[in-house]
Formats: structure tokens, C-alpha cells, sequence
């Protein structure tokens, strides 16, 4: 899937994936293409600006570590973050339940 | 730690690419520590060094297009620095040079009384020049951030009504106050992105209101003696000049950051994807 399908939904995927507790971004970036089946193919390096751009926002906090010789920075959700995983969460079951409804019950077209 | 020299490389021209960001180094650690997990991941599984990191690499994304994504705003907008950027930093050269001349006119007024028309002349001169000029470098700087959005435009509104008051230059407190809440609002934009310098910004944000309120203040303490008109000539200096130096203050430091930024060369066409 190419980045661009993942407009708007970037957000909510990286507030998923830290809502399980404290990563850094290569565990993080390795952890959305393993759940999403590798079905997720974007420019690793744009995940960072999101997370930056969360935390801006305070829906995330950072520290940083050094781990073997590298400063490692670790990011986790924040109450405010976790509240906005909840509504997005919400907001994105009753997106996909109406599109769901509209579709039941369409035949799918046949294949040329 | 083994270093990989491709890695290397292309931290390098990241570090070049995104030169002026004031979290360069944190940027750039979180980079390597990356792209040294994933080459380390690669070689661990059988990838001979050289390929691992061209893996690695091609996987992070092209240096131009990142940089071009980190400097993305919420409004679509490019935060960085480019030639226009740079003349807004000469523009507040000139702003603060007449804000702080006119502090000097005002005072030469003050003190030669018998001689006042000649030097007002000079001062409102110097007040619109300062006042354009400052309005100009707040729209090169609402660049530089990516653009301000609606609270930039209603700034740049008042302060424009404020140097369009200005013209009657001896309704010190209208003009200033105006300008005044026009550079607050701007400046408090400004403060958010966290990219200006903050004491700068700080001057900015604050130098007209300090400088109409000591001018109410002085004149209801009727500060100095009175004049043909019933008005305290000092508390209207006292004033004037504590608003145009504060301000003057500011705009040197914004026009000292503003032109020590080399134009940014990225690419300006990448779409970054934002939630």
C-alpha cells in the first residue's frame, strides 16, 4: 500500500502501536509493517516527523537513552494521547461500519 | 560500533539538507540510531554490509523529499528558509534602525522645544518607514514558518491599520496601540512554531504594549511639565521611546537569525503525509 493511502490514518496507526508502551521509532516502524502484513510501504524517515508532530501536540512524550554507542530517543503515549487514540479509534469503526453497510449486499463486478 | 560508511555519507547531506533547524542534532541521532538498527538487522540475517545499507537507505526515503517532509507544517506550508526569508532579515535591519532613530527624533523634539516641527517631521517619517519595514519582515517571516494561517492575516491586518493610523503621527497611543495588538497576535503565532529566537519574539510581542502603557502611566503620574497644549511632553517621551526600543530590540535579533539562515535547496514538491 503507498503512502499516500495512509493519509489521515497515520496518526491513529502510531497512537495503535504506542498504546502498548514505550518504542523507539525503528521498533515502532518495524512493528506497523509486521501487524499491517508489510501491507504498509512508505519512506521509513516520514514516520519520524509524524511522531515529532505528535509529540508537538502532546498526544506523545520522549526520552532519550544510548544504547550500544547511539543516543536512542523513546517515545510513549501521553493521557492526552491516549484519550485521542480512543476517539480516532471510535471515529474510524463508525467510518468503516457505514462504508461497510453501503457495500453489503453490492455483487462485485465481474472481472474483464 | 561498526560504522558503514553509505550511512554515514547520507547523514551527512540529511545534516546539510535540514541545516537550519535548531533540533539538528537530535534529528540526525534519531536517524543514525535507525538506519544503523536497520543495516545491523540486515547484516544479522546474511546481508553482505554495502547491500544492507543500500536497503537501508532506499527504505528511509530520498534526503531532499525528507527534508522537504520535516519542514511540512499542518497548513501544508514549508517551513524553511529561502532568498525572500533573507530580505525579510534586511527589512527588519531597516525596521529596527528607524523604530530606534525615531526614539532618538522623539527625544530631540522633547528637548528642543523651540525647534519641535522640524524634528516631528523627521519622526513621522521614521514611523511609517518602521512600520512598513516591520510589516514587510512579518510576512517574510510568516514565510519562513510555512505560513500562519488565518491568525497571521488578521495580525498582519491590524499592524497594517495600525501604520495606516500612523500617518497622523502624533496620536502616539492609537498607532502604537494598534501596531502593538497586531505584532502580539503575530508574535504569539510566531512563539508556537518555537523556531524564531524567543527573546526576540518576546520584544516583538510586547514592546508597543509596554510602550502605551508607560505612556498612560506617565501621563496620569503628569510625569515633567506641561506644554502649550496641557500635555506632558516627558511622559510622552518616556513612553514613546520605551515602546520603539523594545520593539527595535526585537526586530535586530529577528533580522540577525532571519539572515544568518542559508536558503534551503529542497524538494518543494514532495507530498508528506499528515494525519
Amino acid at each position: 500500500m503507498r503512502g499516500q493511502a495512509l493519509k489521515g490514518h497515520l496518526d491513529l496507526l502510531l497512537l495503535a502501536i504506542l498504546a502498548d508502551g514505550a518504542w523507539h521509532g525503528y521498533a515502532i516502524i518495524d512493528e506497523l509493517r509486521e501487524r499491517s502484513d508489510e501491507a504498509f510501504d512508505l519512506p521509513e524517515g516520514t514516520v519520524y516527523p509524524a511522531l515529532h508532530r505528535l509529540q508537538k501536540g502532546g498526544y506523545l512524550s520522549s526520552e532519550w537513552t544510548e544504547v550500544q554507542g547511539r543516543r536512542r530517543r523513546t517515545y510513549r503515549l501521553t493521557e492526552k494521547g491516549r484519550g485521542a487514540l480512543g476517539e480516532q479509534r471510535l471515529a474510524w469503526d463508525e467510518f468503516t461500519d457505514a462504508v461497510g453497510r453501503v457495500l453489503k449486499g453490492v455483487p462485485w463486478p465481474d472481472t474483464p | 560500533m561498526a560504522r558503514y560508511a553509505l550511512i554515514d555519507g547520507y547523514l551527512d547531506t540529511m545534516r546539510n539538507e535540514m541545516r537550519w533547524r535548531r533540533d539538528l542534532d537530535d534529528v540526525v541521532y534519531e536517524m543514525e540510531d535507525h538506519l544503523y538498527s536497520t543495516v545491523e538487522a540486515l547484516v544479522t540475517r546474511g546481508s553482505a554490509p554495502e547491500s544492507a545499507q543500500r536497503t537501508t537507505l532506499d527504505r528511509f526515503g530520498e534526503p531532499k523529499v525528507l527534508a522537504a517532509v520535516y519542514a511540512s507544517t499542518n497548513n501544508g506550508g514549508l517551513a524553511v528558509p529561502t532568498r525572500t526569508t533573507r530580505r525579510a532579515g534586511t527589512f527588519a535591519f531597516i525596521a529596527a534602525g528607524a523604530w530606534l532613530a525615531a526614539a532618538g527624533a522623539f527625544a530631540l523634539e522633547t528637548i528642543f522645544a523651540d525647534q519641535w516641527q522640524v524634528y516631528y517631521g523627521v519622526f513621522s517619517a521614521l514611523i511609517l518607514v518602521g512600520g512598513v519595514f516591520t510589516f514587510l519582515t512579518m510576512v517574510g517571516l510568516g514565510k519562513r514558518l510555512g505560513g500562519l494561517g488565518a491568525v497571521g492575516i488578521v495580525a498582519l491586518a491590524i499592524a497594517g491599520l495600525g501604520v495606516t493610523a500612523s500617518l497622523v503621527a502624533w496620536a502616539i497611543p492609537l498607532w502604537m496601540g494598534l501596531q502593538g495588538i497586531g505584532y502580539l497576535i503575530f508574535a504569539s503565532a510566531v512563539r508556537s512554531r518555537d523556531t524564531a529566537p524567543r527573546p526576540s519574539t518576546l520584544a516583538v510581542a510586547t514592546g508597543f504594549i509596554i510602550g502605551v502603557a508607560v505612556f498612560i502611566f506617565a501621563n496620569l503620574a503628569k510625569v515633567g511639565w506641561t506644554d502649550s497644549y496641557g500635555d506632558y511632553p516627558l511622559a510622552w517621551a518616556i513612553g514613546t521611546a520605551t515602546g520603539l526600543l523594545i520593539l527595535g530590540s526585537g526586530l535586530i535579533g529577528w533580522g540577525t537569525w532571519l539572515r544568518s539562515e542559508e536558503p534551503a535547496d529542497i524538494d518543494t514538491d514532495a507530498t508528506p503525509i499528515h494525519a
